[in-house]
């Protein structure tokens, strides 16, 4: 009856076996975890939309919502925004779309752990399904935003470049950048639970900071801080390989995906280790 | 300390397969810091993990500012088809020990190895979520236990069964009544086919027909090889099912042994010697209390209670004697006084009564100021905590108010062959002579 597999529990575990080994038991839990994501992710999603009149409809209000003050400044003319080269609106769902995958993505996994709470005390199992759970929940979220995309695509007659068959692969590294600060993020807020509050008004801080809602600029401090902004780089590339089938910037889009890959493995480490401390916190 | 024969269960199953059970589990000086202040927490815990990341250790041997072993160098082990108890008060760590075996803590020092699948029932129908479905809320509990969604297809109707839910299978458990919620989540935990489960303090909820329904089914799974840790503080559902007993007491072994009732005796004279520990705050309490209920007109100052050799104490043992000076102050003579010496539980239960005059003894004419008079009863008592009340009046007065009436000191009862398991054992301790012919 007893399976031969022994389970060991000691401190300071990952000092005892190599990063290997540790890799191997990191994508180990993921992989056993996997009907348990998937259960998570269901129970998220039904128990968040179960009391809801408009449901997921609510996806699409907010970015509607922030474009249309986008346009209605611009033609109120209170804001100048420079050419786009597609319609303004197109320029803005498009790329809003793109942004949200990021956006949602990281505050829902910042949150995802310290909302679990007693569960964690209570029950072994591996918190990254977590994360991972309320990471799936932001790609639901980012497809029927797309959804949306499409009918505005079709509303301003605008055909997208054949290369948006590329997009999801174009997505991987901003989605696993998201996923990395997701990881450290949700790490953060069992320990402090203020890091939430940060967190919104980091991302809205930098959406106006990366040309989103306007076209990228030519000079001045703010073109400067595009070029060097890792996020602005992973979210304009695939923006512009929808909209005109182009990198505008590929040796910045390489190398923010290099760091993306990057940050997300060590977060993940960093998160696998720190894991069995979370009970304890929360 | 621990014999090496397996219980009779586990060789009823083992002779299927092999002749002696295998260890399943091993505890191995394992120790667990705690900190109780929450900013150390989170410092700490944040320190270590930056300490690993750079292939430093974590310190696990220094105990930092404000932290304490919540576990201490605690070791056993647990073969197949066995089952341990582990008890202790509130606080002394068997939860802590029993969440490092689920692997929910890690231990700070020491060793856990465990062989096979671990189910855990810490605390039933935690994850369960309230707005989703009885039915939703099998899968979801299911799949955190580790099952697929296939072995929970194949056990649904099994669940549903034991949970006994009915018609409430399709709604949101946050309108179940708290008994179906505990029976649903218990039912999905053994269900979950675990080959060691872990059970807190589970046994003391439900009503009395579930209770009983778990345990049979505990049996059942014992018979075919299930491993148990019962942690508890009530001594009667470990009694019945236990092979071995590990009591902990501020997170230290105080016995390990499979002489399950000799454990089950020392645990209750631990228990019973912290209720003489808090005696200090039970007195602050008893001033208030037992107020003097006499007329007031004499205070008794103190109680000192000494064994038969004189030293202070306030433990003794059945047929021990029990040696009481009482010193008071008077606000006036009295011709003929009368002194009464009662005994009564803690619990409110007057369970012995004696006076000067039905000793038929005279005591001396009380004259103002202190005095002092003595004592001596022979204990026979059972285990338990006994207040000593005492009162003065006067003889001549009979039927009015003592002069001084009050509930004074406390002192136990510990008789290491006999603990008290039962209300039904009564106060008093029949030293029974027993022949046969």
């Amino acid at each position: 009856m007893a399976t031969e597999k022994t389970t060991v529990y000691e401190s300071d575990r990952a000092l005892k076996i190599s990063i290997v080994v540790q890799f191997q038991e990191m994508i180990g839990d993921l992989g056993s975890s996997r009907e348990l994501i998937w259960r998570l992710f269901l129970r998220e999603f039904t128990s968040r939309y179960k009391q809801s009149f408009l449901g997921l409809i609510w996806v699409i209000i907010n970015p509607l919502a922030t474009v249309g003050v986008f346009v209605y400044l611009s033609s109120a003319g209170i804001l100048k925004i420079g050419d786009t080269g597609v319609p303004y609106v197109v320029y803005a769902v498009v790329g809003l779309t793109i942004w949200n995958l990021f956006a949602s993505c990281v505050s829902a996994c910042s949150g995802s752990v310290a909302s679990a709470g007693a569960m964690i005390g209570k029950i072994n199992f591996p918190k990254v399904s977590l994360v991972i759970a309320a990471a799936l929940q932001s790609i639901v979220e980012f497809l029927v935003r797309l959804s949306l995309t499409l009918a505005v695509f079709i509303l301003f007659g605008v055909v997208p470049s054949w290369k948006i068959i590329f997009l999801p692969l174009v997505l991987v590294p901003l989605f696993l950048m998201a996923l990395g600060l997701g990881l450290f993020l949700a790490l953060a807020t069992v320990l402090i639970r203020d890091v939430s509050y940060v967190v919104s008004l980091a991302t809205n801080f930098m959406m106006f900071l990366i040309p989103i809602l306007y076209p990228p600029l030519k000079t001045g401090i703010i073109a400067k801080i595009t070029t060097w902004n890792p996020f602005a780089q992973l979210i304009m590339a695939p923006r512009d390989l929808v909209l005109y089938g182009t990198f505008s910037n590929t040796t910045g889009w390489l190398w923010s995906t290099l760091l993306a890959v990057a940050s997300f493995l060590f977060f993940w480490r960093v998160f696998h280790m720190a894991e069995t401390k979370i009970a304890e916190r929360i | 300390m621990k014999a090496q024969a397996p219980p009779i269960a586990a060789k009823d199953f083992a002779s299927d397969q092999k002749s002696i059970s295998t260890e399943i589990i091993r505890v191995d000086g394992v120790a667990k810091k705690f900190s109780r202040n929450l900013k150390h927490v989170m410092l700490y815990g944040t320190t270590e993990v930056v300490r690993n990341m750079v292939g430093l250790g974590s310190r696990a041997n220094i105990l930092r500012d404000g932290e304490f072993l919540a576990v201490d160098d605690v070791s056993f082990n647990l073969r197949q088809g066995e089952a341990l108890g582990i008890i202790g008060a509130n606080g002394s760590g068997k939860s802590t020990l029993l969440k490092m075996i689920n692997g929910i803590y890690m231990p700070d020092r020491g060793r856990i190895e465990i062989k096979g699948r671990v189910g855990a029932l810490i605390e039933v129908g935690a994850g369960f979520h309230p707005m989703l479905t009885g039915r939703e809320n099998i899968y979801i509990n299911g799949a955190i236990l580790g099952m697929s969604k296939k072995e929970i297809d194949g056990k649904f109707k099994d669940i549903v069964d034991f949970a006994d839910i009915g018609d409430f299978l399709d709604s949101p458990v946050k309108n179940y009544s708290s008994g179906m919620f505990v029976r649903l989540g218990f039912a999905i935990a053994i269900h979950s086919e675990p080959e060691i489960l872990l059970v807190d303090e589970i046994l003391t909820v439900g009503d009395i027909g579930f209770q009983r329904k778990s345990f049979n089914k505990m049996k059942r799974m014992r018979k075919n090889g299930v491993s148990f840790i019962l942690v508890s503080h009530n001594m009667y559902s470990i009694e019945g099912f236990c092979d071995s007993v590990l009591v902990l007491n501020k997170g230290k072994t105080m016995a390990y042994t499979d002489e399950v009732t000799e454990a089950l005796s020392v645990y209750e004279n631990l228990m019973l010697k912290k209720s003489l520990a808090s005696t200090e705050n039970r007195q602050d309490r008893t001033k208030n209390t037992f107020e003097n209920r006499g007329t007031g007109e004499i205070t008794i100052l103190s109680v000192k209670l000494r064994d038969k050799d004189g030293r202070a104490s306030r433990e003794f043992s059945v047929g021990d004697e029990i040696h009481g000076e009482v010193t008071f102050d008077s606000s006036l003579d009295v011709e003929n006084p009368m002194y009464s010496l009662t005994f009564v539980r803690t619990d409110g239960l007057v369970c012995g009564l004696d006076r000067t005059y039905f000793s038929k003894v005279i005591p001396p004419r009380l004259s103002k100021g202190r005095g002092k008079f003595c004592f001596s009863v022979l204990n026979q008592f059972n285990s338990g905590e006994y207040f000593i009340g005492l009162a003065v009046s006067d003889r001549e007065l009979a039927g009015q108010l003592p002069y001084c009436w009050r509930q004074m000191e406390t002192f136990i009862v510990v008789n290491p062959p006999a603990p008290n398991v039962d209300e039904g054992c009564g106060v008093f301790f029949p030293q029974t002579q027993w022949s046969f012919k």
